[in-house]
């Protein structure tokens, strides 16, 4: 993330809005969830990487490749395998949207 | 969603905050009360879950005994030196900042027909949703000669506490050349691997120490145990000659243990410890087995695996240690897990936010030296009636150390985020 990091909320804060107002409120409830089991192990990251502020491209193609096994760790693709592409996607975005936090590694 | 909206009324503030939060208000009087019981990593996480999924929309109350909760994860690194006893503690203070109500009683009674439970004070509470996490009850007289008095002189250390320091303080005591007895329970109890990754640590400790001539001997319950592969390895690898480990058919059976002598009686002799930590059978906290959770015949609470519903109660959630969760390990990693299902399903009850296919999912990692940590985890699906594992992972024998010592990096990442998503973001 190469953009200033006030420019880089703002931008975020507005596709938050747009992205609430139009997602349908059974995906964003779903993702909600997810992204706790997610931060159950990224939620304070020194060697497992820190998702928030990640490009959404990048951590979905990540975890696209821990799903069909051409990325190999042996957590990530036990849990990519249990994702469809709309769970991938929406918590891409969701991550590039949120706040890092404090004291965390950045990607 | 909460990322968003909290965001959101930190940067808008002004009029954007005040439209937001006037319908809070109003709701205030008729928000759906949930309770739960046990402040574990399922009861926390469960309370913490639903306040921030969905801000002010409950009124939220956690009985918990204790002031600080003391982590079971993490204190066989304690014992090893490895961790400090104050970095195993954890003060419920943030949980006030979200909103939740911590109350340090212990809850005595429920009568779950009119949806209320009493504390140790006679403070009655009634709820909508009621989730129960109590943990588990050690079944002392399992063990033959053992019992909470005894658990003194011989210490269990499976409830992290006071328990967790007498044990590093005899092991401080042993001398080299001196032996250890550690008993190891029958499944299913919590943390199965955890009495190896004990005796790894054990033996650390001791050989790290000058001690390295100090044996320890596992007298197991079961013939064969979680990672076994793996810690037999290690053992070889870092500790050879100091941990050897007996199944049931070499011992025959433990017949009587002596607290004062410091002995453990089987079948096959007699084996005497300067330190003897024993581990009985388990089954689910007594306050689950008083309100007619569990199953008398099991001791474990049957839940449905779509919900973590209790199966003897809709307006009851069984979660962690205490529930009968299929194929899914006792385990802190679980209990979180189980905890975000639950809280989705009450949300869905109470406020008739979408139901959601449960994620479920464990890793267990057991450190076997400093520098040496193994994995084993796997992800969940409700399937006939159960929680059945769909897709397992287990550390291979003979990895790079590079990866091993990963895995250790990965472990104390994962200790800092189960904190947080226990006691909130200040506690990490
Ligand atoms: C040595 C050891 C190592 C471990 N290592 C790991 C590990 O590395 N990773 C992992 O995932 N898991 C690990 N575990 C397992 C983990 O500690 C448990 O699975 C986890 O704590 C279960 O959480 P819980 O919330 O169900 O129960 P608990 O953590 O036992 O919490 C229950 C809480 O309920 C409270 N309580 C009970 N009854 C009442 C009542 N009537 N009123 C008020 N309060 C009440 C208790 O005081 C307690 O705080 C380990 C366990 C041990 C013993």
């Amino acid at each position: 993330m190469a953009k200033p990091l006030r420019a880089a909320l703002a931008a975020a804060l507005l596709m938050c809005l747009c992205g609430a107002a139009a997602a349908d409120e059974r995906e964003s409830t779903r993702l909600t969830y997810l992204a706790g089991t997610c931060n159950a192990c990224h939620g304070s990251s020194i060697t497992i990487p820190a998702l928030a502020g990640r490009p959404a491209p990048e951590t979905a193609a990540a975890l696209r490749a821990w799903r069909d096994g051409s990325r190999v760790n042996p957590i990530m693709n036990a849990v990519a395998g249990g994702l469809d592409d709309d769970a991938i996607d929406g918590l891409a975005d969701l991550f590039a949207h949120a706040e890092p936090i404090a004291g965390e590694a950045r990607p | 969603m909460n990322l968003d909206r909290r965001r959101l009324l930190k940067v808008a503030g002004g009029a954007g905050a005040g439209l937001l939060a006037a319908p809070t208000l109003l709701r205030a009087q008729i928000r759906p009360k949930v309770v739960i019981v046990g402040g574990g990593p399922a009861g926390a996480t469960v309370a913490l879950t639903l306040a921030q999924a969905h801000p002010d929309a409950f009124e939220i109350t956690l009985v918990e005994e204790n002031e600080l909760y003391t982590t079971c994860f993490g204190s066989n690194m304690y014992l090893a030196g490895l961790r400090d006893f104050e970095s195993l503690r954890h003060s419920y203070s943030g949980l006030a900042d979200f909103g939740i109500e911590v109350i340090h009683e212990r809850a005595l009674l429920a009568n779950r027909s009119e949806k209320v439970i009493t504390l140790i004070s006679r403070t009655r509470l009634d709820y909508d949703r009621l989730v129960v996490a109590p943990g588990v009850d050690l079944l002392y007289e399992q063990v033959p000669g053992y019992n909470p008095q005894a658990a003194k002189l011989m210490p269990h250390a499976w409830k992290a506490g006071p328990q967790t320091r007498l044990l590093r303080q005899q092991l401080d005591a042993v001398k080299d050349g001196e032996a250890v007895v550690i008993v190891a329970p029958p499944d299913p109890y919590k943390c199965p691997p955890g009495p190896y990754e004990r005796a790894s640590m054990m033996a650390h400790a001791l050989k790290s120490s000058g001690r390295g001539g100090a044996r320890i001997v596992i007298l197991d319950a079961k013939e064969k145990f979680s990672k076994q592969a793996l810690f037999m390895e290690g053992w070889q690898a870092l500790y050879p000659g100091m941990i050897e480990w007996l199944p049931p058919s070499v011992h025959g059976g433990i017949e009587l243990v002596d607290p004062v002598t410091k002995t453990v009686a089987t079948d096959l002799d007699l084996f005497t410890g300067t330190l003897v930590n024993i581990i009985p059978a388990q089954r689910a906290g007594v306050t689950a087995r008083e309100w007619d959770l569990a199953d008398p015949e099991t001791g474990w609470c049957p839940v449905d695996p779509e919900t973590m519903r209790s199966a003897l109660d809709e307006a009851v959630f069984v979660i962690g240690d205490a529930a009968a969760a299929g194929d899914m390990p006792k385990s802190a990693f679980s209990a979180n897990s189980q905890a975000r299902v639950a809280a989705m399903a009450i949300a869905a009850d109470l406020l008739g936010a979408p139901r959601i296919e449960p994620f479920l999912f464990n890793t267990c990692w057991s450190r076997i030296g400093a520098e040496d940590a193994v994995k084993v985890g796997g992800r969940y699906m409700p399937k006939e009636g159960k929680i059945t594992s769909v897709a397992s992972f287990v550390s291979a024998p003979g990895e790079d150390a590079a990866v091993r010592r990963r895995a250790v990096g990965e472990s104390d990442d994962w200790y800092r985020s189960i904190v947080a998503e226990m006691f909130g973001p200040g506690a990490a």
